[in-house]
């Protein structure tokens, strides 16, 4: 089982090392970290994998900043609204839609996850709302998740659970990511395959094309 | 007073928990109220009089906390949404879960006693250095009001 975190950044902009975080990753269950860094490394067992994160309103400078990617990014994009969210889904590069608790309810919608599983991007869970908002905004963030996760086993795009760290003390280990989506009615089962789906979001499989 | 029988009483479980940074010296007391505002914030007054949670001991990096059998699972979940206790910032990584007390003991680890190292200046704020095992370095902002932490490793700290 290669279980995949995603971080959202290490120091200076954070105040644990890249060298740290990873560390504690391994530590934590997990083999593979998903970072904003520039180069991929191994350190210990655990892979990092660098990403790069987009976050605009307009879909016109999203398709600019994936002309800039670099080969083996991870590229995360933050959600819009509705119209943004149907834009970006379909471009080419776009790995994983990020955010989505942060927007209104309708943003991502049955259409929206349609398409997300016909081009094989992955919406991720962010499970670091949770630890940190309370009461009323915490309760609206597990309402969003309970309605992602309705869609998804609807239409079966993909999921991918992080938690989007910024220090060593806001990474959760696998068994305590399983017991928080347990709070908006995820199974074991379907929590596993959301922190090991990264590989099958990278390796985008492009429709059969008959060259004569 | 008679005790009450043991079918009478209330079967329980025991929680292990890290605390990390596992430096701060935190009183029980305050661990208990940091966990039951987690427990009442996720599931409610009922759920949480339900759990019949305590925290049983505290020290050396660790806590041990109390639940009512069948509801370690909602404990663990509230340890792992714990992000600040009486100021500071600290993460409970849950380890283990057992129907004794003397059971958690064995799997808790004495900390590694390390050399002394002087404080460290990072960006005009002088820190407190702490090594810990795995050549892993905690750096704690010195002063009575610190907040300020730092996690880094000992190559990090070569490097600059």
């Amino acid at each position: 089982m290669h279980c995949t975190d995603i971080c959202t950044c290490s120091y200076p902009a954070g105040d644990s090392s890249l060298t740290r975080m990873t560390m504690e990753a391994g530590a934590l269950g997990f083999d593979t970290i998903v970072l904003p860094v520039e180069q991929p490394a191994v350190i210990g067992n655990v892979s990092v994998l660098p990403a790069r994160v987009i976050e605009t309103r307009h879909v016109r400078e999203v398709i600019r900043d994936l002309g800039r990617t670099k080969e083996g990014q991870v590229m995360i994009v933050m959600a819009g609204d509705a119209s943004f969210i149907r834009g970006v889904v379909p471009l080419r590069g776009v790995h994983l839609l990020a955010g989505v608790e942060r927007q209104r309810k309708n943003a991502f919608d049955h259409v929206s996850a349609r398409l997300a599983a016909e081009k094989n991007v992955g919406v991720t869970i962010d499970l670091f709302p949770l630890l940190y908002l309370k009461g009323l905004q915490r309760q609206r963030v597990l309402q969003r998740y309970a309605d992602l996760l309705t869609l998804h086993r609807r239409y079966e795009f993909p999921f991918v659970i992080g938690s989007f760290a910024r220090s060593i003390l806001d990474q959760r280990s696998v068994r305590e990511m399983t017991l928080l989506c347990a709070l908006f009615g995820m199974e074991k089962e379907e929590v596993i395959r959301g922190l090991t789906s990264l590989p099958g979001v990278l390796h985008q499989l492009l429709p059969v094309r008959v060259v004569e | 007073m008679k005790p009450r029988p043991p079918t009478m009483r209330i079967k329980k479980r025991y929680v292990l928990a890290a605390i990390v940074p596992n430096y701060p010296s935190i009183d029980s007391k305050v661990l208990y109220v940091a966990i039951a505002e987690a427990i009442t914030g996720l599931y409610g007054d009922g759920a949480g009089a339900a759990l019949h949670h305590a925290v049983v001991f505290a020290g050396d990096g660790y806590l041990i906390a109390r639940c009512s059998r069948g509801s370690e699972q909602f404990l663990a979940t509230a340890l792992a949404v714990v992000t600040e206790v009486d100021g500071q910032r600290v993460a409970f990584r849950t380890l283990a879960t057992s129907g004794t007390i003397h059971a958690l003991r064995r799997r808790m680890r004495q900390p590694v006693e390390r050399p002394e190292r002087e404080d460290l200046e990072v960006d005009g704020v002088i820190y407190e250095v702490h090594v810990r095992e795995s050549q892993k370095v905690d750096l704690i902002e010195k002063g009575c009001n610190s907040q300020k932490l730092l996690f880094l490793v000992e190559q990090d700290l070569q490097e600059r």
